[in-house]
């Protein structure tokens, strides 16, 4: 009859190739969570980059063409010299204003 | 939005803003909105004039559909592309100058009637370059009885629909000036229609290019039909017209994006300069609204200068209202305190009105950014004057419309070996 004997743990895996093999995963898992930590920090970098890009564009129409505030726009001028006559007058209340609805109890 | 891990998730329709954050943030782009792609194809194709309404958050994220870093500026070769493709422009950005003239102008009244006690007030906006304009704006108060302070901005459709569905009794403080691309609509339709480009109102078609899923809900809301009725009460159309939308159709970036590469146009290919013509002007103030911040700044840019009577130079930093900008915080807090020019120091008797300005950029996870600011505002102790809010952190280029980038929170897709 055989019978099924398992060898010592010692002549499978030194103790020197277990701490090899654990100070290997280990390494590896710290640098992956460092790149985790990476990927949190920069995550939201795009909306700063398109946030400059905003910005880029104030002072571009401001150095270009002057216009730093709404009402120096010279169409907004044209439309309400044309048009709509004076903030808040009466065709702003019929086209540029509105109410708003409760929707819930 | 519901759902156990693993399990397909919900929405419950009837409470959602339609924001568009989980679309951008899902790991698993597993969410799509709905699109007006083939519409607009159709439009295209002739008999209508079709009018593009064109977001600011938009020329700052469309080109990362074609390969560039985000942040990229693309303004004339945007313009030149739409025209390409059959479009008229009509900057959005202008329709913000307008929202700051009404909002800026319906502040003002606030804080004459709540904060002075003014049965009336006169006030001259001036501005002495190029040519010297002036335009008297004389304002009853009695009417701001039933708008108290703070006042909240409205640009932004799902914060409007958040406090419709969740705080109902802030409503009266919402400014009632209609968002950028409600207000273009209407123009568009009429003084557009009928002094600009002298075509018939109900043939144009009006189109808002957005960086948002929530201005696909807006431009359907019911009440937003204002050019059509204006239109008939002036006897300007026939009354056999049929009802007509102010704003037609939206699409988000990523919808211009696929007309573009449909139609063959790369955006990119034009160049950067031009000479603006009609609604294609806009100023600094009205480009800003993209960002957290860009509605107030414009905003404070307007009164300061109204109500000061200051005019330096357009480079000058003293347009600058840095500490307003929302950047990473969620809540921004400011104090600006503004002079009176010597009219309106004769008219007030003060000297000077100081303005707390709050941004909240981002209302947060559950809204929770937002609330103390509206519980706050509901117990009375709010001590701000004018508030602005933006649903999506970082303003509307981080908006549901926006080109989703793997940079973004949707981190997932840059860990897997393979897209999804």
């Amino acid at each position: 009859m055989r019978w099924f004997i398992e060898k010592p743990a010692s002549l499978r895996i030194t103790r020197r190739g277990l701490l090899k093999v654990f100070g290997v995963t280990v390494a590896a898992l710290a640098v992956g969570a460092y790149k985790v930590t990476d990927l949190f920090v920069h995550r939201n970098r795009y909306i700063k980059m398109r946030q400059s890009g905003q910005y880029k564009d104030d002072e571009r129409v401001r150095k270009t063409y002057s216009l730093a505030a709404s009402q120096q726009n010279p169409m907004i001028k044209r439309f309400y010299d044309e048009f709509a006559g004076q903030p808040f007058g009466e065709v702003s209340e019929s086209l540029l204003h509105t109410k708003y609805f409760r929707r819930t109890g | 939005m519901q759902g156990e891990i693993g399990v397909r998730h919900s929405i419950d329709y009837d409470m959602c803003i339609n924001c568009g954050q989980c679309l951008i943030n899902c790991p698993f782009g597993a969410i799509e909105q709905m699109s007006f792609l083939e519409d607009v194809m159709e439009k295209l194709n002739g008999g209508w004039t079709v009018v593009a309404i064109v977001a600011p958050a938009v020329r700052v994220a469309i080109a990362e559909e074609f390969g560039k870093p985000p942040g990229t500026l693309t303004v004339a070769r945007l313009h030149a592309a739409l025209k390409k493709a059959g479009f008229k422009v009509y900057e959005n950005n202008f329709a913000a100058d307008q929202t700051i003239m009404e909002e800026g102008t319906e502040l003002i009244g606030r804080v004459a009637y709540w904060e002075l006690g003014l049965k009336e007030i006169e006030f001259e906006i001036t501005d002495s370059y190029p040519g010297s304009w002036r335009k008297k704006v004389r304002l009853e108060l009695k009417e701001f009885e039933n708008r108290p302070l703070p006042q909240f901005t409205s640009c932004c459709p799902a914060w409007v629909r958040y406090a419709e569905l969740y705080y109902p009794e802030i409503l009266p403080h919402i400014s009632s000036c209609k968002s950028p691309q409600q207000m273009a609509g209407p123009t568009a339709k009429t003084y557009g229609a009928l002094k600009v480009w002298k075509v018939s109102p109900e043939k144009v078609y009006t189109v808002g290019v957005m960086p948002c899923t929530a201005k696909i809900y807006e431009a359907s809301r019911p009440e937003f039909n204002s050019a059509w009725r204006w239109l008939r009460e002036k006897g300007l159309i026939p009354e056999s017209v049929p009802p007509f939308r102010d704003v037609d159709a939206v699409l988000t970036t990523r919808d211009l994006a696929e007309l573009f590469r449909r139609k063959g146009i790369n955006p990119l290919e034009f160049s950067e300069n031009e000479n603006p013509e009609d609604f294609e002007w806009y100023s600094g103030g009205g480009t800003i609204f993209g960002t957290s911040g860009g509605v107030m700044e414009a905003a404070m840019r307007f009164a300061w200068s109204v109500l000061s009577g200051q005019e330096p130079p357009a480079t000058s930093e003293e347009w600058d209202f840095v500490k307003v900008r929302g950047y990473t915080y969620p809540r921004v807090h400011a104090s600006v305190t503004i002079p009176l020019k010597k009219e309106l120091r004769k008219e007030t008797g003060i000297d000077e009105v100081t303005l707390n300005v709050c941004v909240v950029n981002g209302i947060g996870f559950g809204g929770m950014h937002i609330k103390p600011v509206i519980e706050e505002v509901l117990a009375g102790t709010s001590r701000y004057h004018f508030i602005e809010v933006m649903t999506c952190p970082g303003g509307c280029l981080n908006g549901g419309g926006q080109p989703v980038e793997p940079m973004g929170t949707s981190w997932i897709d840059p860990v897997l070996p393979l897209p999804l």
